[in-house]
């Protein structure tokens, strides 16, 4: 799959954009470069890419203006590429729907890792309705997964990882799924995840201990004897106003 | 922290101006009173002098004539001399003893009027009568001096002179009473005062006090949300002119403080991208060990770049205020630390709710809990709930801190051990930026050093208060 996958690489800086196409090149990819906007429209209307990779900070037009025609135009996965922390997975998909982020100085195996992986999930539900799908509620829970957090009945911001956010997110979607260690390990990893399966088990206890409130009786998140886990209630998904 | 003082002295500028003046009137019409006091005094001891000295001057005639000092009966009916010679005598010794209150300003005057009228004599002294008249007598004499009733007269002065052949002819005159209106006059004068002086001021006062509140609220307002909103000039017009002042000055911090966001914003972007490139770059670098040092000692300047600018940020963020669940927000930390091998443990989080900046505060926590894992093994987390606080304790089994590095430790680039930090990639500026945090947040960081029973160190606390509603 990823032999052939085609990137759009789009980045105004020339000494990174260059040597970031050679190593993607170097892992198997074939990549095309842009040093600006109107070069990545003007590529796009030619030919079909399987992911973009968008720097944000460009002069004249910038990455998200670009992220937000490529989101209108199809279903393109698009990954940014930020100088920025802190506060981007606000912007990310709240706004223009973008897959993922990196921030510079990113680890380019982690890019790779990404770049797969979304290339996987657009592979395997290529024209799924939940695109718009903004979040679960479930028992006065919310799970938002636009802004990734977690909500008590109370309305309080509950911390947790991304590895039990990804966890939950999974259990959300297969509300009333039985799901074994294996499944979980597919669905909220990935199949390239080094993880054994008893660290399901450990984030599994973890997640409980935020979201019951008596870890040792589960009423949420059930033990299914011999089987694996399960979300006992009644999952309701949130759909965002209608984009475009 | 109210003292005495303070309550008695007013602190507001309109207080202070109204007491100042209030008290300022008060002397001035003292002083006036001192003076009209004094005045009707000299007043009333010309009138005694006066009144003496016709007497004398008519006795002293009537003695150089050969008649007698009074005219009996009919006499008595006129007003005329006769009438002032009542009490007029001629006695063989000198009448005013010196056991008497003495009226020297009545001698004095006497004896300037009466060389100039041909009265000769010896000497001249003049007194108060220790006895004081009857009333019925003190009334006559007041109706003498042109008074309605007896309190008009305070006493009676006995005038004595002696004359060349060693008698005392002697008078006794009624000295007026110092009146009494004076001071219900001075009384009113300064009511009046107060009330024609005193309303215009409180008006004026309270104006400016209302432009000066709106400038102190603009100035907090500013300092709180560094968000310049213009004030509408008001008030008199060096207050106009302050408040312009201090809109224009908050307007140009404003655009400096926005310059010095987009400037760092630029700085971090020009600095990350060269060192997005290198990372990439050094993929390429065969030797396993050398690449994985590279990208350690980038991972370290983009750390510390992080750090600065974040510092450089703190406040300026915009990062709304969330309900978080503070227990929940220490244990996820405390597991990431525990997934990458160190010991962390929270001994109790109960389920507490605080409206927090979610990305400082966790910053905060990483730091200070990163800090305990490396220089102190482990790290032992609990919550404690106060008053009206809440406090995250950190302890860890290390070495502590001297005493007195224990408040270096807060500036930004301290690092204890040198040589052992540059191992470890410590910036120098997680303590710095932790205690920003929670100060921006009202609360506060301290580090102390934890003893065991036989004196040696046990470790290093560090406290994370934060307020709680």
């Amino acid at each position: 799959m990823t032999d052939s996958a085609h990137i759009l690489l789009v980045d105004d800086e020339p000494s990174l954009r260059e040597p970031l196409a050679e190593y993607l090149v170097g892992q198997g990819f074939a990549v095309t470069e842009a040093g600006d906007a109107a070069k990545a429209r003007s590529l796009m209307r030619d030919q079909r890419f399987s992911i973009i990779l968008l720097d944000i900070m460009m002069p004249g037009e910038d990455g998200l203006s670009l992220c937000r025609h490529v989101a209108a135009q199809g279903d393109t996965p698009v990954i940014l590429i930020t100088a920025k922390g802190e506060a981007m997975d606000r912007i990310i998909g709240l706004e223009i729907g973008a897959d993922d982020y990196v921030v510079k100085p990113f680890n380019p195996r982690e890019l790779v890792a990404r770049i797969k992986t979304v290339l996987r999930r657009s592979s395997r539900a290529p024209n799924e309705v939940d695109d718009n799908i903004q979040g679960y509620a479930f028992d006065g829970w919310t799970l938002d997964i636009v802004k990734r957090r977690l909500t008590d009945p109370d309305g309080a911001l509950v911390p947790i990882s991304t590895a039990e956010f990804k966890l939950l997110q999974v259990f959300a979607e297969h509300a009333g799924h039985v799901l074994n260690r294996d499944q979980l390990l597919d669905l909220a990893h990935g199949r390239e995840a080094h993880l054994f399966d008893r660290a399901i088990d450990n984030q599994i206890s973890r997640l409980r201990k935020k979201v019951e409130v008596d870890n040792r009786s589960p009423k949420l998140l059930k033990t299914v004897w011999g089987g694996g886990y399960t979300l006992a209630a009644k999952v309701r998904r949130l759909d965002g106003p209608d984009t475009q | 922290m109210k003292t005495g003082r303070q309550w008695l002295w007013p602190s507001s500028l309109s207080g202070r101006l109204i007491a100042t003046i209030a008290l300022a009137l008060l002397i001035g019409q003292l002083i006036n009173a001192v003076l009209l006091v004094r005045i009707q005094h000299a007043q009333a001891q010309d009138r005694v002098a006066a009144e003496a000295a016709l007497r004398i001057i008519a006795a002293t005639e009537r003695l150089e004539e050969g008649r007698p000092l009074r005219a009996r009966s009919f006499d008595r009916m006129r007003r005329s001399p006769g009438v002032r010679l009542r009490r007029t005598d001629l006695l063989p010794a000198n009448p005013v003893t010196a056991a008497m209150e003495q009226l020297p300003a009545v001698a004095e005057r006497l004896e300037s009027i009466l060389p100039s009228y041909g009265v000769e004599y010896r000497q001249l002294v003049a007194g108060m009568t220790d006895a004081p008249p009857r009333p019925r007598r003190l009334a006559r004499m007041a109706a003498d001096i042109g008074g309605r009733d007896a309190r008009q007269v305070r006493g009676l002065a006995i005038v004595a002179v002696q004359r060349p052949d060693g008698q005392w002819l002697t008078v006794r005159v009624p000295v007026p009473e110092n009146s009494s209106r004076i001071g219900a006059t001075i009384i009113a004068q300064t009511v009046l005062l107060y009330l024609v002086m005193m309303i215009p001021l409180v008006w004026l006062t309270r104006r400016i006090a209302r432009s000066m509140g709106a400038l102190r609220e603009g100035v907090a307002r500013f300092e709180a949300t560094q968000e310049p909103q213009p004030i509408t000039p008001s008030g008199p017009s060096d207050l106009a002119d302050l408040t312009r002042s201090f809109n224009a000055m908050s307007a140009r911090i404003a655009t400096m403080l926005n310059e010095k966001d987009v400037m760092l914003g630029a700085i971090g972007h020009d600095l990350k991208t060269p060192l997005a490139a290198l990372r990439v770059r050094v993929e390429s670098v065969p030797d396993e060990r050398q690449r994985a040092r590279m990208a350690d000692s980038i991972d370290d300047i983009t750390h510390t770049l992080d750090d600065i600018l974040s510092l450089a940020r703190i406040g300026r963020t915009g990062e709304p205020l969330e309900p978080v669940n503070l227990g929940a927000l220490v244990e996820m930390i405390a597991e990431e630390f525990v997934d990458l091998g160190h010991e962390v443990t929270v001994a109790d989080a109960p389920r507490l709710v605080i409206p927090l900046q979610l990305t400082w505060i966790r910053r905060a926590l990483r730091n200070v809990i990163g800090n305990a894992v490396r220089y102190g093994a482990r790290a032992r987390v609990s919550i404690a709930r106060g008053a009206d606080s809440v406090s995250i304790v950190v302890e860890d089994d290390g070495p502590g801190i001297a005493a007195g590095d224990i408040e270096r430790m807060f500036e930004p680039f301290t690092r204890l051990e040198p040589s052992r930090n540059m191992a470890t990639g410590g910036t120098g500026l997680g303590l710095t930026l932790a205690r920003a945090a929670l100060r921006q947040h009202g609360g506060s960081l301290t580090l102390a050093n934890r003893q065991n029973g036989d004196g040696t160190m046990a470790g290093l606390t560090a406290t994370l208060t934060l307020p709680v509603g």
